[in-house]
């Protein structure tokens, strides 16, 4: 059928065209509608865009995120190497399963689990003070560029005990790592991510041989130890953990609280509800997960052959979850492109669920819920100075590339 | 069965449970997590069983349940 080809050409075109992804909701509602679980040919991947078959696909379908016996011939470079991006990437949990995954998940949790954060709390409202104090020394500012990606990249810096002086360094070299180790990327893309990821290693391993000669109560401290005394890290996880949760611990976060600021100013009788009752300001944040999510997609590789909503799944097929399609799936969520801060259901999927549930989660929530409420509260006539706004081109990460604003 | 006023237990399978810390945040005066990050039930009648029920149904690995506070035969 045209139709069908012509949705199957939409797939392909939303997963390497940039500008096909600035406004792709109501791609993402047709796609649902006629093949919620689509098998994209020329990509070699299914692609899943609704919530209840994403639900089944993380907690309960036979699925691994180690890619062994699919095809990855991307990941690799001319002579057969692994590509430093996708050397780095794999080298994380992200690409582990069950007892691997498990072994350094525990490590997480006692770095960043929600345990851990409570007692940060303080330092984290300080830091924020001191942001919004600099924030209103003037009148106008970008959001993206000068507010939301400070306090989560400050705070990871000063548990991980790493200088903040690096800030620059560690954003840029984040981005362009992001951006190069998803499925389809162009070449250029693939090099400049190549390029920062062996820059970011050479400068964590740098940050490691110091920290072993002067070791002191912070979190890199305590995965060296891991790594030297308890044998539960390699080298190179050592190095690559280290420059992920530095990397997943702001780009993400800021880049969702920059996605809630844009959804609070252009439906301004949500930011009015959130300013009367500033206790909404968690429920302000779950509906900006559910709404416009920061993480894009996520694959899984199936480890047998499965049935899903009619389809059979072989063993080592790809699936490319598409997080970002899932909040506005209409049979889980009631008028789901509206932003309404008050929904009665709280639950969404940004985090993923099953074994690889973000391990960064409750960090995230708290560290958005502290930006997001200053924003609305401490800028009570916060404007944007244009309508039009730009998403990233990276696919993976659903931010803006700025987001000017002014107040009196 | 069915009977809604029947008082229901939640149970936490530790060996499922990934230390995810979601269900502290659907349900706060509920929930915690041990020195092995595993969820523990602090208070079972600390938040409204609406809250429960979200942090059951959102539990990341399916670790919490609930269960009906009678001998299972």
């Amino acid at each position: 059928m045209a139709s069908d080809t012509a949705l199957a050409d939409d797939v392909v075109r939303w997963f390497s065209d940039p500008g096909a992804r600035q406004d792709p909701y109501s791609f993402f509602d047709r796609l649902r509608e006629c093949e919620p679980v689509h098998y994209s040919e020329p990509l070699n991947t299914w692609v899943i865009t609704r919530a209840s078959d994403a639900e089944y696909v993380f907690r309960d379908a036979p699925v691994v995120r180690s890619p062994e016996g699919s095809d990855t011939s991307y990941m690799y470079d001319d002579k057969g190497e692994l590509r430093p991006t996708w050397r780095m990437d794999r080298g994380t949990h992200r690409w582990h399963d069950g007892d691997e995954l498990n072994r350094i998940r525990r490590l997480v949790s006692q770095v960043m689990g929600a345990r851990q954060i409570r007692t940060w709390r303080a330092q984290m409202e300080a830091i924020l003070e001191e942001e919004v104090q600099r924030l209103l020394a003037g009148h106008e500012a970008d959001l993206i560029k000068d507010f939301v990606y400070e306090l989560p990249m400050r705070m990871i810096c000063r548990v991980f005990g790493v200088p903040a002086s690096d800030h620059h360094l560690y954003r840029k070299w984040t981005e362009d790592w992001f951006a190069a180790v998803v499925f389809l990327t162009d070449q250029e893309v693939q090099q400049r991510g190549d390029a920062a990821a062996l820059q970011f290693a050479a400068h964590i391993s740098r940050m490691v041989e110091a920290k072993r000669r002067a070791p002191d109560e912070s979190m890199l401290s305590m995965l060296i130890r891991a790594r030297d005394e308890g044998d539960k890290l390699s080298d190179d996880e050592l190095v690559f953990m280290t420059a992920s949760m530095l990397g997943a611990g702001h780009e993400t976060t800021g880049s969702l609280v920059g996605n809630a600021a844009l959804a609070l100013l252009r439906n301004p009788d949500q930011m009015a509800r959130l300013r009367e009752n500033p206790d909404l300001v968690s429920d302000a944040v779950e509906e900006t997960l559910r709404y416009e999510p920061s993480p894009m997609l996520t694959p899984r590789y199936a480890a047998t052959d499965f049935e899903l909503d009619g389809n059979h799944i072989s063993a080592g097929d790809p699936l490319q979850v598409i997080i970002q399609a899932l909040g506005r799936s209409p049979d889980t969520y009631p008028e789901p492109n509206r932003y309404l801060i008050e929904r009665p259901q709280k639950t969404h999927l940004a985090f993923s669920l099953g074994p690889h549930f973000c391990c960064g989660a409750q960090l995230a929530r708290v560290e958005a819920r502290l930006m997001v409420g200053a924003i609305a509260t401490r800028f009570p006539d916060i404007e944007m100075t244009t309508d039009s706004v730009f998403w990233k081109p990276i696919l993976g990460i659903r931010g803006l590339e700025s987001l000017p604003v002014r107040w009196n | 069965m069915g009977d809604t006023t029947r008082a229901q237990r939640i149970s936490v399978d530790r060996a499922r449970c990934i230390g995810s810390g979601n269900c502290l945040f659907y349900a706060e005066n509920t929930f915690d997590l041990d020195a092995d990050d595993r969820a523990i039930i602090a208070n079972p009648q600390g938040d409204d069983p609406d809250k429960l029920r979200t942090a059951v149904q959102s539990c990341p690995s399916g670790a919490l349940a609930f269960v009906d506070d009678e001998p299972v035969s």
